[in-house]
């Protein structure tokens, strides 16, 4: 459990208790996954689990990492629609050698936008700001607002039949200097 | 086996390649068959395992993304591989993401793969791999998947492949046993019907052809050494048959020679004892005609006697006496009373009358003499003619009683010659013999033995005869002399026929003598110390006859 920084006042404190139990709620539910058919699962389990497939599935130019130890950071900008569940999923594992961070940012934090591989844009956020903030560097964005592929995200969640797809900006991608898998290509809608 | 023991060389090399051949063909058929079908299978199943493994690394995005459809994609693309009945993704927390084929099986496969990643229950293979990305696992890939169709229809193209082979071989192998077993069978069978050749023909001067120097080629000098030494053997067993033909002709020849030479034998063995018997009852004869001769002897002495006195009697005194009275008739009275002579009459006839008694009295003792002579003769005569009946006739015989008549026999001529016959007798049981027999040796005995005292010139002549019991199975009559003996070189021969010492003598005696011993169950021998020494001659009889003893055995 990551906690944000610490906090004086009692509404904060109101919102993190009812985070805590969301994440309850939401580990129960993640245990009693295995007996529950797919469509059940959280969507936002999934999309977490899926933002870590991504992060082992696309390749980063070696100028992305500074060490072949340093972390692959996962950011998410606005209001988490994960509540908390990503840190869950995301928590101890490793991408290779290297250990994964989460980190909530700002839109207007451009220099911390471009420290991450990959950014989760929630919808709360506006899409051009962030494309903008990390535009050149080579940083994943994943987002999950309609035509987030299209318009300027690269990898776009979109609910199709209850179901999680996917939408790939390939030219997105490829300014970025981000090399998608041809398989996970071929799962996902292609959109420019 | 019998039905193959029968059959031909030929036939059997035949049979035996083709076994051989058969056997090793189908060993190798079958190693090679198994062979093949555990690499197809291993094949199958490594085949199996690549393809499994480049399924499960194209399945690796779909499972991530839990792309059902994508997943089912991949998987529709194992249709091409007709062995594959079925195969399954299962995302790590056990759902299943895509099915592909027999829907009913996914639980079973579950089932089976617990334990192991390869599963093979004979031609059903159940794999499990791993769908991975990254060092991670996302899923699992199952695959159900049944050589049996592909695995029946390889085997059957082997199983055809090597029926064929096989046969080919032994077909190949048939002909070519029947062009090379030649080399083998050929000298085989020729020494085979060289040897038939001679079965049939007898003719042991036939060889046999040697083809080679192998093991049949050693045969055939074996064979041939063999013919030569049964040729041998027969040319000299054909001699040595005629030879014994020959032989046994000679042998036959022989054989009724002696035959012929036993028939005269017997006859003059017969001849012979004719004659002995016929001397000895002559010597019987002789001896009685003897005794006879020498009585009558003393008759005609006591006829002489009786002549004499007859012719010197008183009875001319007496006439001379009677014509004096006659003379004197008319004056007798006076005659005797006056006359000087007629007074001498009464004195004459008194003498005369005194002297015929005298003289009656001499006659009748003469006569007397003659009369006991002639009563001698007739009890002599009795007796040869008691001695005189047919031999062989067995009779209950008192021993002493048998050497008294043979005594009696030779008494008078024993008598004469001074001879002192002296009487030893133990007392014995009674015989059964044949009286004449014995007779006939003792009398022979008797008779050489006065013949020996009396040759010898000495004067006291003693003959000892002697009847001892000899241990209850016979009776000894010895007749023992004080004579002249006998040498010892003719002692061996005494018995012979024809051999004799004395000048009238014949040589029938002893000899004729032993052979009656013989006879009658008993056996005659001799013993002298030497010439001067006398001589002892045993006739030894048994107290139980002969041929009871025969009987007994």
């Amino acid at each position: 459990m990551v906690s944000p920084a610490t906090s004086d006042s009692g509404c904060h404190e109101v919102a993190r208790n009812r985070r805590r139990w969301s994440g309850v709620v939401l580990l129960i539910l993640v245990a009693l996954l295995p007996l529950s058919p797919l469509q059940a699962e959280s969507e936002y389990a999934v999309k977490a689990a899926y933002l870590y497939n991504f992060v082992t599935l696309i390749k980063w130019p070696a100028t992305a990492h500074a060490t072949s130890t340093s972390p692959v950071v996962i950011g998410v900008v606005g209001r988490d629609p994960f509540d908390g569940g990503l840190e869950n999923v995301l928590s101890g594992q490793k991408v290779g050698s290297r250990p994964l961070e989460v980190r909530h940012l700002r839109a207007s934090d451009i220099a911390g936008l471009s420290a991450c591989h990959l950014v989760f844009v929630a919808t709360t956020e506006r899409l051009p700001v962030v494309a903008a903030a990390v535009r050149g560097a080579p940083v994943a964005v994943v987002g999950e607002a309609d035509n987030f592929a299209r318009g300027g995200g690269m990898i776009g969640f979109v609910m199709k039949n209850n179901k999680v797809k996917l939408e790939i900006n390939r030219d997105a991608t490829q300014q970025a200097r981000l090399t998608i898998p041809s398989d996970l290509l071929g799962i996902a809608t292609i959109v420019n | 086996m019998k039905a193959l023991q029968d059959r031909s060389i030929r036939q059997k090399i035949t049979l035996v390649i083709m076994l051989i051949s058969g056997l090793v063909l189908m060993l190798a058929c079958v190693s090679l068959f198994a062979y093949q079908a555990w690499t197809i299978k291993k094949r199958f199943v490594s085949e199996l395992s690549v393809t499994a493994e480049m399924i499960a690394s194209n399945l690796a995005v779909a499972t991530m993304f839990k792309d059902e459809e994508k997943a089912s994609e991949i998987l529709s693309g194992l249709s091409t591989m007709p062995q594959i009945i079925s195969a399954t993704v299962d995302l790590a927390d056990g759902t299943r993401l895509a099915h592909f084929g027999n829907e009913g099986d996914g639980a079973g496969i579950k089932t089976a793969m617990q334990d192991s990643a390869l599963h093979v229950d004979g031609n059903r293979v159940l794999l499990a791999t791993p769908v991975k990305r990254e060092g991670r696992t996302y899923g699992t890939l199952h695959l159900h998947a049944d050589f049996h169709a592909a695995y029946a229809g390889l085997m059957k193209l082997y199983g055809g492949m090597l029926g064929v082979v096989l046969a080919g071989s032994l077909i190949l192998t048939y002909f070519l046993s029947g062009r090379f077993q030649h080399m083998v069978t050929a000298p085989i069978l020729q020494l085979a019907d060289t040897a038939r050749q001679i079965a049939e023909g007898k003719d042991y001067s036939v060889r046999a052809k040697k083809a080679g120097s192998d093991e049949v080629g050693t045969l055939t000098d074996a064979f041939n050494q063999m013919l030569a030494q049964i040729h041998a053997q027969d040319t000299a067993l054909q001699n040595a048959q005629q030879k014994l033909h020959e032989q046994l002709a000679a042998l036959e020849r022989e054989v009724e020679e002696r035959k012929a030479a036993e028939e005269a034998l017997h006859q003059s063995q017969e001849k012979l004892l004719e004659t002995s018997r016929l001397a000895g009852k002559a010597e019987v004869a002789t001896s009685v005609l003897h005794n006879v001769g020498n009585v009558l002897n003393s008759v005609n002495v006591s006829g002489n006697i009786l002549s004499e006195k007859l012719r010197g009697s008183k009875v001319t005194i007496l006439a001379k006496a009677a014509n004096l009275i006659n003379e004197h008739r008319a004056n007798f009275a006076e005659f005797v009373a006056s006359d000087p002579r007629g007074q001498r009459v009464p004195d004459l006839v008194s003498k005369i009358s005194s002297a015929l008694a005298e003289e009656q009295k001499e006659l009748l003792a003469e006569v007397e003499t003659i009369t006991s002579h002639i009563g001698h003769i007739k009890q002599i005569v009795a007796m040869q003619q008691s001695y005189s009946r047919v031999g062989g006739v067995i009779e209950q015989l008192t021993v002493e009683d048998l050497v008294g008549d043979a005594i009696r026999m030779n008494a008078a001529s024993m008598a004469r010659h001074n001879v002192e016959l002296r009487r030893e007798y133990e007392k014995v049981p009674k015989l059964q013999l044949d009286r004449h027999k014995v007779l006939q040796i003792l009398v022979n005995l008797f008779s050489n033995a006065k013949h020996a005292v009396d040759d010898s010139g000495r004067e006291d002549k003693r003959v000892t005869v002697k009847i001892q019991n000899n241990g209850g199975h016979f009776v000894k009559i010895s007749v023992e002399d004080n004579g002249v003996g006998i040498a010892q070189e003719n002692l061996a021969r005494i018995f012979a026929h024809g051999f004799t010492t004395k000048k009238t003598g014949h040589g029938f005696g002893l000899h004729s003598g032993a052979l009656a011993a013989k006879e009658v169950g008993g056996s005659l021998y001799v013993h002298s110390d030497g010439p001067g020494a006398g001589a002892i001659f045993t006739l030894e009889l048994p107290i139980v006859p002969a041929a009871v003893i025969a009987a007994a055995n």
